[in-house]
C-alpha cells in the first residue's frame, strides 16, 4: 500500500505541489488566472474570478463555523457556473461536500443530506435588481457547524457521494483530499490536458464521474464547458452540440458516444470511456482518430481505478491500475485466481473511500488476508487478467447499469414492496423494440398501479421510476426467487387493463406509446395531456397514416382523447371496408344506348333547324324551292304572296317554336313519360335509371328549360316536374328532374345551386332528394348533396357544400360546411312588402322570355340581310362554294358579334338603371331587371364565350358599364354587372362568380364588389356583395373571397384561409406590363380567337342547312329533311370534333409540364384551343355527347390516356396530354381536371393521374401533379391540392380536400 | 450561451419562484435587412436555470407575453407563444406573427415526408434530410401556420416552408431563426408588407 509521502513525492513533480484540491486548484489559478475556467450556461468566468467567488462563498462558510471534518450539502442547477462554485467554497472552507442533483426528487435531498449528516446547504438562487437577473447562491443552515480542526490536511473528505444501495437507502461513500488528488495524478500520468481543451462537463454532479470532468479541467488549467441538462439527456443531440462547443476533451459513457456522428467529434482529441462495458467496433471506430481510453472504477474507490487505452483493431480492456491503486482477482473463497481466469475484482491502495455507515464499510472494505491487505473493496465485477489489461467480464449481483447509471434492483424492488398492498415485487431490465433498455417493476397484490406510481416517484429518482405492470403472481424459480427471465415481456398492455380496450383503440394506443413512450394510459386518456405535443401529434399522424391514409393533423387536436381518435380513425376507414366492390356490367350495352339517345336529343333541335333552313331557302330557294310552299300549307293563305309575309312568318314561327314555355312544356311531357315514382337510392350506373336520368338531363339543356328559372312560372313548373314546392316559395335555379324535392314557403334558392339530384358514384347512380325548410336561403352555387335537408329558417352561404341535415334556424357555410352562428343576422326582421305578382309585372317576364329569345335573332339580321344581298354564285363547283361562304363567314360572324354586343349592352344598360344598392323587394322592377340582365350575361356566355379572357375582354365589360382598370384579364365569370369593378392590372380567372345580389324571404340585396389592383382571383372563386378586394391579393381555386382583406393577402378555402405565397420569378414584362410588341401580337391573336370559333360555328351551320336544304331540294319533301336533320347534325357534330383535334396537333402539338407566362404565344395558343373547343364542340356536341363513349374517344384523340368505360360528364380539360385516366373513372358535372395553374399570371403546367375507378364529384377541381389514387371519391365543390396523392379507396371532401 | 441578448429582464412570479426572460434575436439571413422593416421582439423564457414546472412555464411565460405585448405600448401588439418545456419563446410584433420552438428529435424518414409539401420534398435542395432540418421544416411551418391564424387549420403537406424559400419569405411573410439553446430551435415568422 502506497504511503502519503510516496504520493506526494509523485504529486511534487509538476502539476500539484501538495496533497488537497484546494492546493491543486491553486496552482492552476497561479498559472492560468485569466484563462477561461467555466464556460456555463449562464456566463463566462475565468479562474481567477472563479477562485475569488469561490473564496466568497468559503469565507461565508467558515464565518458559520464550517470547517475540516465538517459537511455542506449543494444542491445548484447543473450548468450553472453557481454550482462550480459552491463545490470549490466548500472544499475551500475544509468541509466536505455533499452533492445532489436539482432534478432529484426532494425526498432524496432531504434522505441523502439527512444520510450525510451536512450542517448547511447552499441551493441557486436568483435575485432580482432593476434590469438585470442575477444567479446567486443561499445558504440554509440546518444545524451549528462543528469543524473538528482548523487546517484542512489531505486525509479530510473532499466528497461524499451516495450510490443506490440495495437495502433501500442510498450508501454515502467519503474520499479523501489524498484519494482525490492521487486520481488527478494517476489520470495526468496516463494523458495530458492542457490549457486550450475545452472539457465537457455531461454528468450531474450527483455522480462521482463529475470529479472527472471538473478536475481534468481545473488540474491543468482547461476550460471546464456543461452541457444543458436537456441535450444530454437526449444524447444524440451531444454529439453536435460538441462540435459547435469545440470541445475537445470528452469524458463519457460508450453508449452515447454510439450515437454521435464522426464529424461531431472531430473537434475532440481525447475520449475518456467509463461506466459501462465499451463494445469493440466503438471503441475502435473513435479511437482511429483520437486518443481514446477504456476506465472502470467504482465510487468506493474514488472515480477511477483502473484505465487501458484502446486501440485500433486490439482487444478492449479496462486496463491497468492508476498509480497508488492496486488490484487483484480473487475466488469465492478470497483466493487470487490463477492469471487468465475469472473472479471478483478487489480493489486496495491510495483510492480507497469509505463508507458512511460503520457497519457496512466494515463488511465491504474488509481485510483481504490471503494478499495481506487490511482495506479491500470488493467490487462484485468479475474480471479476468489478459496481457493488455483486465477485461471485464459482468457483474456478481443484481446490479444494473442503465444510461451509465448504476442502479441496484433491489433497491427498487425494497421501495416498491413497502408500498402498500404489494405483495411481491420484481424488478428487470428490458430491452424495447427500439433499443432502449427500461426498467419494467413486477408487482403482484391488491394494488393501484397509478397510487404506486405516484408513491414510488416522490421516493425514487425519475430515472430509477419503472414502468410498472401488474401480474396476479411473479413466476417463481424452485429456489423460490422471482423467475426473472419468466416475466412477461414486451408487457401484455403497456395501456393498462385489458378489458377496457377495444382493437382500434388499443392499436392507436401503442402508436402513441411508440411516440410518447410507454406512458399510462387508459382509452379517456387526453394525447396531450399525457405528452403529446404538436411535433407528437405530426409523427403519430405520419404512423398512423400507414394503415388509416386520410387521418389528418387536425383530427388529433380535435380527438385528443384516445377513445375518440380511434373512433375517429375507425370511421375514416369504415366506408372503405365497407363500401362492396361493384361489378363492372353492361358498360358497353348502356353506353351505346347513350349514343343513340344522343340521336333522340337532337330531334328536339330539329323544328328550330326546319325553321332556319325555311328561312335560307325564303331568301335564297327562287322559284325551285319548297320553303315558300311550306309556310304558306302550314300558316294558311293569309301569309302567301309576299316574302315580307314570309319572313314575319318564319320570326313568328321562331317565336313560338323558340320560346321558353313551349320548350318547357316539351321537357314537362318527355319527363312525364320517362320519370314515374322516381325513390331516392342507388341504382347501377349502367342500367335503365341511369339511361334515363343521363337522357332527362341532357334535355334540360338542349331546351334551355333554366330560362323559364326565376320568373313567376318557376314554381308552377317545379311542381309539374313532381317537386313540392310552396306558392311563395323563391326558386332561381329548377328542381332536380327526379323532382326528389320539398321547398318549404318563403324559402330561396338562389341562382347557380347545384340541384341535380344525383351523381355517379363508383358503379352506382345515387338519387337524393333534398329538403329545404320554410324561411331556409340557399346561397348562389351553393352545392345539394344527398342527404341535405336544411331545416327551417336556416342559411347557407354561398358556395357551400350540404351533404347533412342543417338545424333550424343556423347559419352553415364552407367546404365542409360547419356551422357560422345563427341564421338571418344580415336581412331585414320584417317582410318586404309584397304584392303577389301581378298581371303587368307578369307581362315584363313574358316581355323578357320573348326578347331573349329574339335578342340573337336581331343581332344576327344586318349578317342575313348581307346574306341575302350577296348573290350567290350559280352553277359553282361545290369547293368553290365551299370557299366562297368561307371568306363571306369572316364579314358575317364580325358582324353579328357586334350587333349582338351592342344590344347587350344596351339592355344592361338600361336595366341595370333599376337596380340600387341596398334592399329590394322579390316582386318589384328591380328584381325583374336583375332577373333579365342575368338570363341576358348568360345568353351572351353561351355565345359570346370567345370574347372573355381576350385583350378586348376589358373594353367590352366597359361598355356593358362596369369599371374596369387597365391591364385587367377577366376570363369567363357569371355575375358581372355594372356594381363590379376592377382596378389596374387584377386577373379574374374562369368561373369566378360575382354575387353582388342575394336574396331571401322576398329580400332582394344587392351591394357593389371591388377588386383591387394586381389581385388575382382563381378558378370558381365566390365574391360575395360587398367585398372589398386590397391590392396585390390573391383568391385561389374554388374559394370564396374574404371580404375586406388587406393587401397582399393570399385565401384559399372556404372559409377562406390565409395562405402565403411564393412568387415566381418571372419576367415583368411577360406578365404585368408587356411592351407594345407583345400587345399587338396578342391583339391579332385574341382577334383570330374570337373570330375563329365564330366562323366555325357559321361554316358548321351553313354546313347543316345546305346539307338539309338539298335533301329537301332532292327529296322535294320537307318531312325528308326532318328525318335527316339529326344524322347531319351528329355529322356536323362529329365534324366539330375532328376540327378541335386537328386545331390542337397543329397548333401545340403535344403539351408538357411546365410554366409559361401570360404575354407569350403558348398561352395565346392555347386559349384559342380552350376556347374553340368550349364554344364550337361545345355548342354542336358536347352539350349532348357528354356521357357518351364520344367523350373518351375525343379525350383520347386530344392526346389523354384514358381507360376503359370512362364517364365523363364535363369538358373541362385543357392540356389533354398530361391527363391520364385509368379504367371506370367518373367525372361528374363540372368536374375540372385543373391541368394548369395561373397564379401571378404565369402559366404552370402539371400532370394529373386519376386511377381506376376513381369518382370526381361534381365541380371539383383537381390542381396539377396531383394522383388521384384507384376506387378515391372526391366530393363535389372540392379542390385537390396541387402535388397531392391521395391513397386508393380514400374518400375526400372539402377545399382543400379533407378526409370525408 | 444564449447569444445576443439585447436587454435582460427578469420578472418575478409569485415569490420565491423567479423566471429568467431574455430578449433574443431573430437571425434574419437577408440581403438587406433594411427591407424587412421593425422586426418582431423575440423573447426565450427559461424555466431550467430556475426550478419551474411545465404548467407553471406556461402560466410565467403568458404574463411575460402579457406584459411584453402590452410594453410596445400600442393595442395593436400581436403577439405569439411556444413552448417546449423547459424553454419557451414568445414574440411580439405590431402585424401578425407567430413563433415556434422544438426539440431536436432523432431524424425519422416517415416523419419527414410527411411535414413536406410535394414540391419540398421531391427536390434535393429543400427535402430535410437531417435531424435539425427537419425540426426546422416542422418549425418554421408551426410558426408560419400560428401566423396565419388557427395553426390547427393547416396541414403541413399543403403549408410551404418559409424557411426553405430564397430570403426566408414569400411575399408578406417573412421568417428567422431564433437563437435557442442548444438541441433546439426556434423560428418565428412575421408579416411585412414590401414597400
Amino acid at each position: 500500500m502506497d504511503t502519503l509521502s510516496d504520493l506526494d513525492g509523485h504529486l511534487a513533480s509538476d502539476t500539484v505541489p501538495n496533497g488537497t484540491l484546494i492546493e491543486v486548484l491553486h496552482a492552476t489559478v497561479e498559472r492560468f488566472k485569466e484563462r477561461p475556467a467555466i464556460e456555463g450556461v449562464n456566463e463566462l468566468i475565468s479562474y481567477g474570478e472563479l477562485w475569488n467567488r469561490a473564496r466568497d462563498v468559503a469565507d461565508e462558510l467558515r464565518s458559520i463555523g464550517v470547517g475540516p471534518g465538517e459537511r455542506v450539502g449543494v444542491r445548484v442547477a447543473s450548468g450553472t457556473t453557481e454550482l462550480y462554485i459552491a463545490i470549490l467554497g466548500v472544499l475551500m472552507s475544509g468541509a466536505a461536500y455533499v452533492p445532489v442533483d436539482v432534478d432529484d426528487p426532494e425526498s432524496r435531498a432531504t434522505q441523502v443530506f439527512g444520510e450525510g449528516d451536512v450542517c448547511a446547504i447552499l441551493e441557486g438562487s436568483v435575485s432580482v435588481n432593476t434590469s438585470r437577473m442575477e444567479m446567486g447562491l443561499s445558504l440554509r443552515n440546518i444545524r451549528d457547524a462543528r469543524a473538528t480542526h482548523a487546517d484542512l490536511s489531505p486525509i479530510d473528505d473532499a466528497w461524499i457521494i451516495f450510490t443506490s444501495g440495495s437495502t433501500g437507502v442510498p450508501k454515502g461513500v467519503a474520499a479523501s483530499h489524498r484519494s482525490a488528488v492521487a486520481f488527478i495524478a494517476g489520470e495526468a500520468a496516463l494523458w495530458s490536458v492542457g490549457e486550450d481543451d475545452r472539457v465537457l462537463a455531461g454528468l450531474s454532479v450527483g455522480f462521482d464521474a463529475s470529479c472527472e470532468e471538473m478536475w481534468l479541467a481545473w488540474a491543468n488549467g482547461a476550460c471546464l464547458v456543461p452541457a444543458p441538462r436537456n441535450i444530454v439527456r437526449s444524447g444524440v443531440d451531444l454529439g453536435p452540440w460538441l462540435a459547435s462547443h469545440k470541445i475537445t476533451v470528452v469524458s463519457t459513457v460508450p453508449t452515447l458516444a454510439a450515437m454521435w456522428a464522426d464529424d461531431a467529434l472531430s473537434g475532440v482529441r481525447l475520449m475518456i470511456f467509463g461506466g459501462e462495458a465499451c463494445p469493440e467496433q466503438l471503441g475502435w471506430r473513435i479511437a482511429a482518430e483520437r486518443d481514446v481510453w477504456n476506465t472502470y472504477g467504482p465510487t468506493e474507490a474514488t472515480v477511477v481505478s483502473t484505465a487501458g487505452r484502446i486501440l485500433p483493431d486490439e482487444p478492449i480492456t479496462i486496463g491497468w491500475p492508476l498509480e497508488g491503486w492496486e488490484c487483484a482477482v480473487i475466488d469465492e473463497n478470497g483466493e487470487p485466481v490463477p492469471v487468465g481466469e475469472e473472479g471478483e475484482l478487489v480493489i486496495a491502495g491510495v483510492g480507497l473511500a469509505r463508507y458512511l455507515r460503520s457497519d457496512l464499510d466494515e463488511e465491504k472494505y474488509a481485510p483481504l488476508p490471503s494478499l495481506g491487505w487490511e482495506r479491500a473493496y470488493r467490487s462484485g465485477d468479475m474480471v479476468r487478467e489478459t496481457p493488455s489489461g483486465f477485461a471485464f467480464a459482468g457483474r456478481t449481483d443484481d446490479q444494473v447499469k442503465i444510461g451509465g447509471r448504476r442502479i441496484e434492483l433491489g433497491e427498487i424492488e425494497g421501495v416498491l414492496t413497502s408500498c402498500s398492498g404489494v405483495a411481491a415485487a420484481a424488478v428487470v431490465v428490458q430491452k424495447t423494440k427500439g433499443g432502449n433498455s427500461m426498467l419494467i417493476g413486477y408487482v403482484t397484490g391488491d394494488v393501484d398501479i397509478d397510487e404506486i406510481r405516484r408513491d414510488i416517484s416522490e421516493r425514487l429518482p425519475a430515472s430509477l421510476v419503472p414502468l410498472l405492470c401488474h401480474l396476479p403472481e411473479l413466476p417463481l424459480k424452485s429456489s423460490g426467487k422471482a423467475d426473472k427471465a419468466a416475466l412477461p415481456w414486451p408487457l401484455p398492455s403497456v395501456a393498462g387493463d385489458d378489458a377496457d380496450w377495444d382493437p382500434i383503440q388499443r392499436w392507436v394506443a401503442d402508436q402513441i406509446a411508440d411516440q410518447l413512450g410507454p406512458v399510462p394510459m387508459t382509452p379517456e386518456s387526453d394525447f396531450f395531456e399525457i405528452g403529446g405535443t404538436s411535433v407528437t401529434a405530426a409523427k403519430l399522424v405520419s404512423v398512423l397514416r400507414q394503415k388509416y391514409p386520410s387521418v389528418a393533423v387536425a383530427d388529433v387536436y380535435h380527438y385528443p382523447k384516445i377513445a375518440d381518435l380511434a373512433d375517429r380513425v375507425e370511421e375514416l376507414a369504415g366506408p372503405a371496408e365497407e363500401r362492396r366492390k361493384i361489378p363492372v356490367r353492361h358498360a358497353k350495352r348502356w353506353a351505346a344506348i347513350r349514343t343513340f339517345g344522343i340521336l333522340l336529343l337532337l330531334l328536339f333541335t330539329v323544328p328550330q333547324w326546319v325553321v332556319i333552313v325555311l328561312a335560307y331557302n325564303e331568301g335564297f330557294g327562287g322559284e325551285d324551292g319548297y320553303g315558300p310552299g311550306f309556310v304558306e300549307n302550314a300558316l294558311g293563305p293569309a301569309v302567301s304572296g309576299t316574302w315580307v309575309w314570309a319572313w314575319i312568318s318564319i320570326t313568328v314561327l321562331w317565336v313560338l317554336i323558340a320560346n321558353a314555355p313551349l320548350r318547357s312544356m316539351v321537357y314537362l311531357l318527355v319527363r312525364r313519360l320517362m320519370m314515374r315514382n322516381v325513390k331516392p337510392g342507388r341504382y347501377p350506373k349502367h342500367g335503365w335509371m341511369s339511361a334515363k336520368i343521363w337522357f332527362l338531363q341532357k334535355l334540360v339543356v338542349t331546351l334551355n328549360v333554366n330560362q323559364i328559372a326565376g320568373t313567376p312560372w318557376t314554381n308552377r313548373l317545379a311542381r309539374w316536374s313532381g317537386a313540392k314546392v310552396a306558392d311563395d316559395a323563391r326558386l332561381v335555379e329548377l328542381p332536380p328532374i327526379t323532382g326528389l324535392m320539398t321547398v318549404g314557403s318563403k324559402a330561396t334558392i338562389e341562382e347557380e345551386v347545384d340541384t341535380t339530384g344525383w351523381v355517379i358514384d363508383g358503379e352506382e347512380l345515387v338519387i337524393a332528394e333534398y329538403i329545404i325548410g320554410a324561411g331556409a336561403r340557399v346561397g348562389t352555387r351553393a352545392l345539394l348533396m344527398p342527404g341535405c335537408n336544411i331545416g327551417e329558417g336556416a342559411e347557407i352561404l354561398p358556395g357551400s357544400v350540404v351533404d347533412r341535415e342543417i338545424p333550424a334556424g343556423e347559419l352553415w357555410g364552407g367546404s365542409p360546411i360547419a356551422s357560422l352562428g345563427a341564421a338571418g343576422e344580415t336581412w331585414p326582421e320584417e317582410d318586404p312588402e309584397r304584392e303577389a305578382a301581378t298581371m303587368p309585372g307578369k307581362f315584363m317576364y313574358v316581355v323578357g322570355l320573348v326578347l331573349l329569345s329574339l335578342l340573337p335573332l336581331l343581332a344576327a339580321l344586318p349578317g342575313l340581310f348581307l346574306l341575302i344581298k350577296l348573290n350567290q354564285p350559280d352553277q359553282m363547283h361545290p369547293a368553290g362554294l365551299f370557299l366562297y361562304w368561307l371568306v363571306w363567314a369572316i364579314p358575317i360572324s364580325l358582324l353579328w358579334i357586334v350587333m349582338y354586343n351592342l344590344l347587350i349592352a344596351a339592355t344592361l344598360r338600361i336595366c341595370m338603371r333599376l337596380i340600387k344598392p341596398g334592399f329590394h323587394s322579390d316582386y318589384g322592377g328591380a328584381a325583374w331587371a336583375y332577373w333579365f340582365t342575368r338570363q341576358v350575361m348568360v345568353e351572351a356566355h353561351m355565345f359570346l364565350r370567345s370574347i372573355f379572357s381576350s385583350i378586348y375582354t376589358a373594353s367590352w365589360l366597359r361598355l356593358l358599364g362596369l369599371k374596369v382598370g387597365k391591364g385587367t384579364e377577366v376570363s369567363i365569370t357569371s355575375g358581372l354587372n355594372s356594381y363590379v369593378s376592377f382596378e389596374d392590372g387584377s386577373f379574374v380567372a374562369d368561373d369566378v362568380l360575382f354575387a353582388t345580389v342575394r336574396h331571401n324571404r322576398g329580400w332582394m340585396h344587392v351591394q357593389g364588389i371591388s377588386v383591387g389592383s394586381r389581385t388575382f382571383l382563381g378558378n370558381s372563386v365566390i365574391v360575395k356583395g360587398g367585398t372589398e378586394l386590397g391590392d396585390d391579393s390573391l383568391v385561389g381555386v374554388l374559394s370564396s373571397a374574404p371580404q375586406k382583406p388587406p393587401d397582399g393577402s393570399s385565401w384559399l378555402g372556404m372559409p377562406p384561409l390565409e395562405l402565403p405565397r411564393v412568387r415566381e420569378n418571372v419576367d415583368v414584362s411577360r406578365t404585368m406590363d408587356p411592351p407594345t410588341r407583345l400587345k399587338v401580337g396578342r391583339s391579332i391573336v385574341d382577334g383570330i380567337r374570337i373570330l375563329l370559333p365564330e366562323v366555325i360555328s357559321v361554316m358548321l351551320a351553313t354546313l347543316v342547312i345546305f346539307a338539309a336544304d338539298s335533301i329537301a331540294d332532292s327529296t322535294g319533301s320537307t318531312w325528308w329533311m326532318v328525318v335527316a336533320l339529326p344524322f347531319i347534325l351528329l355529322g356536323v357534330g362529329l365534324l366539330s370534333l375532328v376540327v378541335m383535334v386537328i386545331l390542337k396537333w397543329v397548333l401545340m402539338f403535344r403539351y408538357r409540364p411546365g410554366g409559361h407566362p401570360l404575354w407569350s404565344f403558348f398561352c395565346w395558343r392555347d386559349e384559342i384551343i380552350n376556347v374553340t373547343g368550349e364554344v364550337v364542340a361545345g355548342l354542336w356536341m358536347f352539350r349532348y355527347a357528354l356521357g357518351t363513349p364520344i367523350m373518351p374517344w375525343y379525350f383520347r384523340a386530344m392526346g389523354s390516356k384514358v381507360g376503359k368505360n370512362l364517364w365523363c360528364d364535363m369538358i373541362n380539360a385543357t392540356e389533354f396530354d398530361v391527363i391520364t385516366l385509368g379504367d371506370n373513372v367518373n367525372l361528374n358535372a363540372g368536374s375540372c381536371l385543373e391541368t394548369h395553374l395561373f397564379h401571378d399570371r404565369v402559366m404552370k403546367i402539371g400532370p394529373t393521374y386519376i386511377g381506376d375507378g376513381a369518382t370526381l364529384g361534381p365541380n371539383c377541381a383537381v390542381l396539377p401533379d396531383t394522383v388521384v389514387g384507384e376506387g378515391c371519391r372526391i366530393g363535389g365543390r372540392s379542390v385537390v391540392m396541387r402535388g397531392e396523392t391521395l391513397p386508393p379507396n380514400t374518400s375526400w371532401q372539402g377545399a382543400p380536400v379533407v378526409s370525408a | 450561451m444564449i447569444g445576443l441578448p439585447e436587454e435582460r429582464t427578469s420578472l418575478l412570479i409569485g415569490d420565491p419562484q423567479v423566471i429568467s426572460v431574455h430578449q433574443t434575436m431573430p437571425l434574419v439571413a437577408h440581403d438587406n435587412p433594411d427591407e424587412l422593416g421593425q422586426l418582431p421582439k423575440v423573447y426565450l423564457v427559461s424555466a431550467d436555470v430556475t426550478k419551474l414546472n411545465s404548467d407553471q412555464l406556461r402560466a410565467a411565460t403568458r404574463i411575460a407575453c402579457k406584459e411584453k405585448g402590452a410594453m410596445g405600448g400600442s393595442r395593436e401588439h400581436q403577439t405569439s407563444r411556444s413552448y417546449r418545456f423547459p424553454f419557451a419563446l414568445f414574440a411580439v410584433h405590431s402585424d401578425s406573427v407567430g413563433i415556434d420552438i422544438e426539440f431536436v428529435d432523432p431524424y425519422d424518414p416517415v416523419f419527414a415526408e410527411s411535414i413536406c409539401t410535394p414540391a419540398e420534398w421531391s427536390k434535393s435542395q429543400t427535402r430535410p434530410e437531417t435531424s435539425l432540418e427537419v425540426a426546422d421544416v416542422w418549425s418554421s411551418k408551426e410558426a408560419l401556420a400560428k401566423a396565419l391564424g388557427d395553426a390547427v387549420k393547416y396541414d403541413p403537406r399543403r403549408l410551404p416552408s418559409l424557411a426553405l424559400t430564397p430570403d426566408s419569405a414569400t411575399g408578406a411573410w417573412h421568417t428567422a431563426r431564433i437563437d435557442v439553446p442548444f438541441g433546439y430551435t426556434g423560428w418565428v415568422v412575421w408579416k411585412h408588407e414590401n414597400a
